[in-house]
């Protein structure tokens, strides 16, 4: 299950030169061959609009003869320059150079399973050549995996057309990619300023380098019990924490220490990540890894049991309806961290991003109602439709958290009889019922402001006997039948009775309890490589998204 | 790599441009120890074969052939002999290409209609020809630099002439105009006249204009003649202060002319041939984030006219001491947003900011940048909808003599006074149309190009100034779209 690295401009070579000088510290990686191809060239294509930057980042490692491509000029921090190129002056190569040397990387590796990029999210060929290569690769690889590794500007300004470049980018990556790993700048600087005094550009690098390193890994949860790893987690990464197709932003928490235990970490991460918002609403999260790397992993799993995972959900405030919102790895040996450390890194898709999408769409929405800076990207091929599209898809990425985040505290509502809220006057503002039938719930909410004599100053009914579906199931409790018994089962539905459930007994039982019909046909066996290059490169018959049957009647369980 | 080519027109242009190649020599030489024709030299020079009357280039390869000859990317006009013939007998000589050389022998009179309709038209073919010989050197050309006065003939008439001629052959190349304005007590008396006729023709053509003040110039070369007090009258290299030899950014002695010959232009000259080394230093030298040429001018300039950048550079001399605290550097930063540090009198910090680029070199981290925009912020005000209009630039290596260095461009409205300055003298003059028809009766001048000239300027004024009024009050967000349910 190899992977195919991809790094596109300033930012995105020199995390690569971070990430690969952690990489190549690590075993597993060696062993497994996944990153690293059998001659020991990195499985790697490093791209840039100048060559000035890439030359240097890529000193020292080994990077296979032509995976370098680079351009003549920069791309002026402009997300149109960098997506459409310099058509007059025969530059357009960087593009072609670029799908050609990540092909040919893909022929080499046994089973290619996806390319993880790593990008700017405004730089002008980070952002702009970055969108249109993952374009390229949706395009050309429908069928694998694509991560967007990215790393957002300061707030305070790197530069005036990062919200711009941010928006477009923003909107290609949420339409190509599978999942998106976001870093902030602020953060990392944040976080770096407390341990020294000056920060330089390297040790941001190193930082979120490590990060990354943490998830994509090998580790020994991910690794078969015979033979080297198969380089599974960055794809297991996406099924863990994207479960919505719809919500794929990430964050990763990293923390490396020495002499500390497991639940020491875990405070000190606790500790360091934001939870809440500035108006003091917590963020939830929709689904999390948590990776734990050092000597003493073993205990990492009771550990876990015991208590630890409940104050990992507590502070990342997992979502009531995913059953499983924390998956755990361990590894070993912790190659990414500084000697004799243990690291626990987390990958979270969380709520968190609505706050940057939000200034990212409204400063740009200010910028863009003054018109400012829209003659550089006219110039360069990008209409101003182009720009509504993409504030449309952006609000529909924070439409769709929000609508997430109300799931999940819809969920912890008590259904309650008559309540109230008072003013300090003792004026009642907001009273309502809570009609809690077995199917719904009946809502009555008004608005009165009235003072301490009962003087009414204002009444209106906002919502009259409106009727809210109730949360049909509750994951945590199962499903299950109580007196169900196999031997009696089988009885009733006239099969040879039998102490194991076999294949059929469990089609006619799924069929009994009235959900066989919801289920597809034993969707795929995929023993052999998915990859056959003499049907037109793929095999068709084994699609990798199954498409679930839509629902005829409610599912509701009471 | 790219590569630019100076056009330097008139005897200031030619000047500055005398000190630019001087500074720029040296700002190579220090870094590049080996002697090798590398891709930041490649930038500005051309390394020919000079055994042949034609000297033909040595292409660069992989950067590790030995420097033979170095031969500047330059343009030299001017439509008198003296500064450019003297060039051409200095130091310098060697580096000039005598093939990319125009003169003529009568000048233009401080008039911009000779220069700009007579001389324009007249070598309008040379001209065109020796910079498409320059460009065709170029692997990959992606500036012109030109280099004029606003208030003389050849400068603002023949300069803006070849920055119609750029437009029209090289449309896709950046324009930079360093434009050198006249002080109010200029002592040519047709300079507002130039100065807005050639205005009219930088609005329209140029991608980015920095314009200098030469009494602002004047300003800096005393505030360091004040902290080196014998600099100018003991021995060359005898400093009584804690001035670090060498360090100030106008001095001009290390090797190729010497202080006690220092002419009295050559301060102020070398500032602005700073302010363009500084400016290309992130496109030409390594560092951890990088600033290109085309990036200044699309960070910093929001609608297509209003491409005016005010410089500022600092420290303007290092102190002899080594140990640098962390006060120093943030000293720094605040020296290039107070008002005698600007290369233009102007006063951006009570105006308001459309942008602003902060280009550091040398030996400073980007926490100290950042800590540094933080800390500069809350005094400084930014247009409501580019609150984040900061371009930061770090480039490892430090002017020659320094450790560090920060160069601010800031599209500022502050510039309108400066405008309105030049407004109002240009009007005294045109009211009484006292000497139109010394421009009138050059043929193709008309007294519609005043008239359109002067609109310009009035249109550039108007937009600066109804920007800077929603510096208090910003109009209103739009409303948001909701979605109906």
């Amino acid at each position: 299950m190899s992977a195919v690295f991809l790094h596109v401009g300033q930012c995105g070579n020199q995390i690569g030169k971070a990430f690969w000088k952690k990489t190549s510290q690590d075993k597993a990686v060696h062993e497994g061959h996944t990153f690293i191809h059998h001659d020991g060239k990195q499985r790697s294509v490093h791209v840039d609009s100048e060559p000035k930057v890439v030359q240097k980042a890529c000193k020292g490692l080994k990077i296979r003869d032509g995976n370098i491509v680079s351009g003549k000029r920069g791309r002026g921090t402009n997300w149109a320059l960098g997506y459409h190129g310099l058509k007059k002056t025969g530059e357009d190569h960087i593009l072609e150079d670029t799908a050609n040397q990540v092909r040919k990387e893909i022929e080499r590796c046994d089973m290619y399973s996806g390319c993880i990029m790593m990008h700017s999210l405004t730089g002008g060929t980070g952002s702009g050549l970055g969108s249109r290569l993952c374009e390229a690769m949706r395009e050309e690889y429908p069928m694998n995996h694509l991560i967007s590794c990215t790393v957002a500007p300061c707030l305070t300004g790197e530069s005036p057309l990062q919200n711009y470049n941010a928006l477009l980018t923003l909107s290609y990556l949420q339409r190509n990619t599978d999942c998106v790993v976001l870093t902030y700048n602020d953060d990392v600087l944040g976080k770096l300023q407390r341990k020294m005094e000056s920060v330089s550009f390297d040790a941001m690098n190193t930082s979120i380098a490590s990060a990354l390193g943490g998830v994509f890994l090998p580790t020994d949860t991910m690794t078969p019990k015979i033979g080297p790893s198969i380089g599974m987690e960055p794809w297991e990464m996406i099924r863990s924490v994207c479960p919505l197709p719809a919500n794929k932003f990430v964050q990763v928490h990293h923390i490396a220490k020495r002499q500390l235990s497991w639940a020491g970490l875990q405070k000190q991460m606790s500790q360091g990540i934001r939870r809440h918002d500035s108006k003091g609403n917590v963020f939830g999260s929709i689904g999390n890894v948590v990776i734990a790397r050092g000597d003493s992993t073993e205990t990492f799993y009771p550990q876990m049991t015991q208590g630890l995972e409940k104050k990992f959900r507590k502070s990342f405030n997992t979502v009531s309806w995913n059953p499983f919102p924390i998956d755990i790895w361990t590894a070993k040996t912790n190659s990414i961290g500084p000697k004799d450390t243990a690291s626990i890194t987390v990958a979270s898709n969380s709520e968190s991003i609505v706050e940057y999408l939000e200034t990212v769409y409204e400063r740009s929405r200010v910028k863009f109602a003054a018109k400012a800076y829209l003659h550089w990207y006219n110039k360069y091929g990008v209409t101003n439709e182009e720009f509504e599209e993409a504030f449309d898809v952006v609000e529909d990425i924070i439409q769709n958290y929000k609508n997430n985040l109300d799931a999940s505290l819809s969920a912890i509502v008590e259904y309650v009889h008559m309540q109230w809220f008072m003013l300090k006057t003792n004026a009642r503002v907001f009273d309502y019922t809570l009609d809690n039938t077995e199917d719904e719930v009946r809502v009555n909410l008004n608005l009165t402001v009235k003072l301490d004599d009962d003087t009414i100053l204002y009444h209106s009914q906002l919502l009259q006997d409106t009727m809210i579906l109730k949360i049909p199931c509750d994951w945590n409790t199962g499903f299950y039948i109580p007196d169900f018994s196999l031997q009696s089962f089988l009885q009733t539905v006239s099969l040879p009775s039998k102490d194991e459930m076999t294949k059929l007994i469990g089609q006619k039982l799924l069929e009994e309890m009235g959900i066989g019909h919801l289920l597809e046909e034993n969707p795929c066996e995929r023993s052999s490589s998915i990859y056959s290059p003499s049907v037109n490169g793929w095999k068709k018959d084994c699609p990798l998204g199954v498409p679930l049957k839509p629902l005829s009647i409610p599912a509701t369980c009471r | 790599m790219t590569q630019s080519i100076v056009v330097q027109v008139g005897q200031c242009g030619n000047q500055i441009g005398c000190r630019f190649w001087d500074l720029a020599l040296r700002e190579h030489a220090a870094v590049n120890k080996s002697g090798n024709y590398d891709e930041s030299l490649s930038s500005f020079f051309r390394n020919v074969d000079s055994r042949y009357d034609d000297p033909a280039n040595i292409p660069m390869g992989s950067g590790k052939g030995k420097i033979k000859a170095l031969k500047a990317r330059a343009v030299l006009v001017d439509m008198e002999e003296g500064v450019v013939s003297e060039m051409m007998k200095g130091p310098l000589r060697e580096v000039f290409d005598f093939q990319q050389l125009i003169t003529d022998v009568s000048g233009c009179g401080n008039n911009w209609a000779v220069g700009h309709k007579m001389y324009g038209t007249q070598y309008r073919e040379q001209l065109s020809d020796v910079i498409r010989r320059a460009a065709e050197f170029c692997d990959c050309l992606q500036c012109f630099f030109i280099l004029h006065s606003m208030g003389g003939g050849t400068g603002s008439g023949v300069g803006t002439f070849i920055l119609n001629l750029l437009e029209e052959d090289y449309p896709d190349v950046y324009r930079f105009v360093t434009a050198v304005y006249p002080s109010a007590e200029d002592d040519v008396v047709t300079s507002p006249y130039n100065s807005v006729l050639a205005m009219h023709q930088l609005t329209e053509k140029a991608d980015c204009v920095l314009p200098v003040e030469n009494q602002a110039l004047m300003d800096i070369v005393n505030k360091i003649g004040q902290a080196i007090p014998s600099a100018r009258t003991g021995k060359k290299t005898f400093f009584p202060t804690d001035v670090k030899a060498g360090s100030a950014i106008h001095t001009g002695d290390g090797g190729l002319t010497k202080t006690s010959e220092e002419k009295p232009f050559d301060s102020m000259n070398n500032i602005v041939a700073n302010l363009l080394l500084n400016m290309t230093s992130s496109a030409r030298f390594e560092g951890s984030l990088n600033v290109d040429l085309n990036e200044i001018t699309m960070n910093l300039v929001p609608f297509p006219k209003l491409h005016y950048l005010v410089a500022s550079q600092s420290p303007l001399y290092t102190s002899a001491d080594v140990h640098l605290p962390p006060r120093k550097l943030d000293q720094m930063f605040s020296d290039a947003f107070s008002r005698d540090h600007q290369l233009l009198r102007a006063d951006p910090k009570h105006s308001l900011y459309l942008a602003c680029a902060l280009m550091v070199r040398g030996n400073v981290e980007i926490s100290d940048v950042r800590r540094n925009i933080e800390r500069l912020k809350p005094n400084l005000k930014f247009i409501h909808w580019n609150q984040e209009g900061w371009k930061t630039g770090l480039c490892a290596v430090p002017p020659v003599g320094q450790s560090y260095s920060l160069l601010t461009l800031a599209n500022n409205t502050c510039i309108q006074h400066s405008f309105t300055d030049l407004r109002d003298r240009f009007v005294k003059l045109y009211k009484r149309k006292a000497h139109v028809h010394h421009y009138t009766h050059i043929e193709g001048m008309e007294v519609s190009d005043f008239n359109q000239s002067y609109e310009s300027l009035n249109t550039l004024i108007d937009e600066y100034q109804a920007l800077e009024k929603q510096m208090h009050n910003p109009p209103p967000p739009e409303p948001r779209l909701q979605i109906l349910t």
